[in-house]
């Protein structure tokens, strides 16, 4: 009796590993092809027939299976076993540096061996999405965290410090080109609030 | 049943390397603290429960140091699976606490070591055995490999797929192709863009073998597995010679044992004689 039910819960976990990481469903979002406006695009761009496999596709993501989905999270919580296999979907479409100045003193700049102040920090797995985020976008979720611990390391290291100042350096690609200061996060003495320019 | 006390190894020795990395730049108080506390991240999961148990402060150094001495544990073979599964809900609460400090490669190690739970993982390589005087159990049921390969093929095909639907020119000829903006990303990647332009072919060629040998791991199901899974290697040795992704590529590698299980029961076979 027992090898016939290991067998069955062998299986039903395949079937759970496959419905909670389904290949390309599980980076549609629930919205996704739900609007007439957004289908009828799609058929414009790529023609009925192959449109209607999407929206169906995408119709049985949202009705079946991520209902499902949604009803099994719940078990993966306290291993927080969440799947989204989107590993590197793609590259930045330019190159994005993040500066670190102190007093119009440059301390960090990415990727820069003479610029490295923080780097060991801003560059570990845990923290650069974070920088990247910050640098890609000017309201970032976390930009408010990443400079106020930014800045308070620059006043422990630098305590007569005046200015510490995050610029989001962007350069079309391959890098030589015009490069612009798309945003900053400055912070002045003696408040060191972090304000988002 | 080696191949898995040797992953068991790998990704517990992965974990508490990338964790003690975290110490030694001095980031643990400023990772696994909320956002209030002077942590990074402004939200945490609600099932980051051990600051209500616990209060913040100690929250997450608790979760910190309970996962290193799991994995610790784990790696010895000493209380391996109290330490395992201790290890995985501990590590889990990190993941809670500084969510978007908790990358795929976590998630995949934590799902990876909870399978092994069911395994006999812990009675190979394991100090437990001299402790409690117990001979080392060499089998476990094939269905363990089995479901282990079946979810890291998955993991690689979803990783293909999503590659594609997010941006085709994966598989396409363009002016700069996805893998070199990638590998040459000052915020990840060591190689230099200006320099590594005039050799995009390679990228273009890259870009391609990574979706071909992605989409194609279902190939690791069959008795091809363990050849296929060389392309994978190549691949995830090149990820970490070229980008800075901490344990991506090792964690990753500590799979391969799975995937390599012959050759590694024949190459231990070896070092024993």
């Amino acid at each position: 009796m027992w090898p016939h039910v290991r067998a069955a819960l062998v299986l039903v976990v395949g079937a759970v590993i496959l419905i909670l990481g389904t290949p390309g469903l599980d980076a549609m979002q629930h919205s996704e092809l739900g609007d007439e406006d957004e289908r009828q695009e799609l058929r414009e761009q790529i023609g009925p027939f192959w449109a209607g496999i999407g929206i169906g596709i995408a119709d049985f993501n949202r009705e079946h299976r991520l209902p499902l989905h949604r009803a099994l999270h719940t078990l993966e919580i306290p291993i927080r076993g969440a799947q989204n296999w989107a590993l590197y979907r793609d590259g930045p479409n330019r190159v994005r540096r993040l500066e670190i100045w102190v007093d119009d003193e440059l301390k960090h700049r990415s990727a820069d061996p003479e610029h490295d102040w923080l780097a060991p920090q801003l560059r570990m797995r845990r923290v650069r999405p974070m920088v990247e985020t910050t640098t890609m976008q000017t309201m970032a979720q976390n930009w408010e965290g990443l400079s106020r611990f930014i800045v308070r390391r620059a006043v422990a290291e630098w305590p007569e410090a005046e200015r510490v100042e995050l610029r989001a350096i962007w350069t079309p690609f391959p890098g030589d080109g015009e490069t612009t200061v798309h945003h900053r996060i400055v912070a002045v003495a003696p408040e060191w609030q972090v304000v988002h320019l | 049943m080696r191949p898995l006390g040797v992953t068991r190894i790998a990704v517990a020795g992965c974990i508490l390397l990338d964790l003690l990395r975290v110490a030694q730049v001095g980031m643990v108080d400023v990772l696994f603290q909320t956002f209030g506390d002077g942590g990074l991240s402004k939200k945490q999961d609600p099932a980051w429960v051990l600051d209500d148990w616990i209060g913040a402060v100690a929250a997450g150094p608790t979760a910190f140091w309970t996962t290193i001495c799991c994995m610790v544990l784990t790696m010895l073979g000493v209380g391996t699976r109290p330490a395992m599964l201790l290890g995985i809900l501990a590590y889990a609460q990190l993941g809670h606490g500084y969510p978007p400090g908790d990358r795929a490669i976590d998630r995949i190690l934590r799902l990876v070591l909870f399978a092994l739970l069911f395994t006999n993982a812990h009675r190979v390589f394991a100090l437990d055995n001299r402790i409690l005087k117990r001979a080392p159990v060499l089998t476990t049921p094939q269905w363990a490999y089995d479901l282990l390969k079946y979810f890291i093929a998955l993991v690689y095909i979803c990783a293909g797929v999503g590659k594609i639907m997010k941006q085709p020119m994966w598989l396409g000829f363009p002016k700069f192709p996805p893998l070199y903006r990638i590998v040459t990303d000052p915020l990840a990647g060591h190689l230099d863009p200006s320099f590594w332009v005039d050799f995009t072919w390679l990228f273009t060629a890259g870009s391609w073998f990574t979706i071909v040998w992605e989409i194609g791991a279902f190939v690791i199901l069959t008795r091809l597995g363990r050849w296929w899974a060389l392309g994978g290697a190549f691949m995830h040795v090149g990820i970490a010679l070229t980008m800075e992704l901490g344990m991506f590529s090792w964690g990753m590698l500590a799979l391969y044992p799975i995937l390599w299980a012959g050759w590694v029961s024949a190459g231990l076979d070896r070092l024993k004689r």
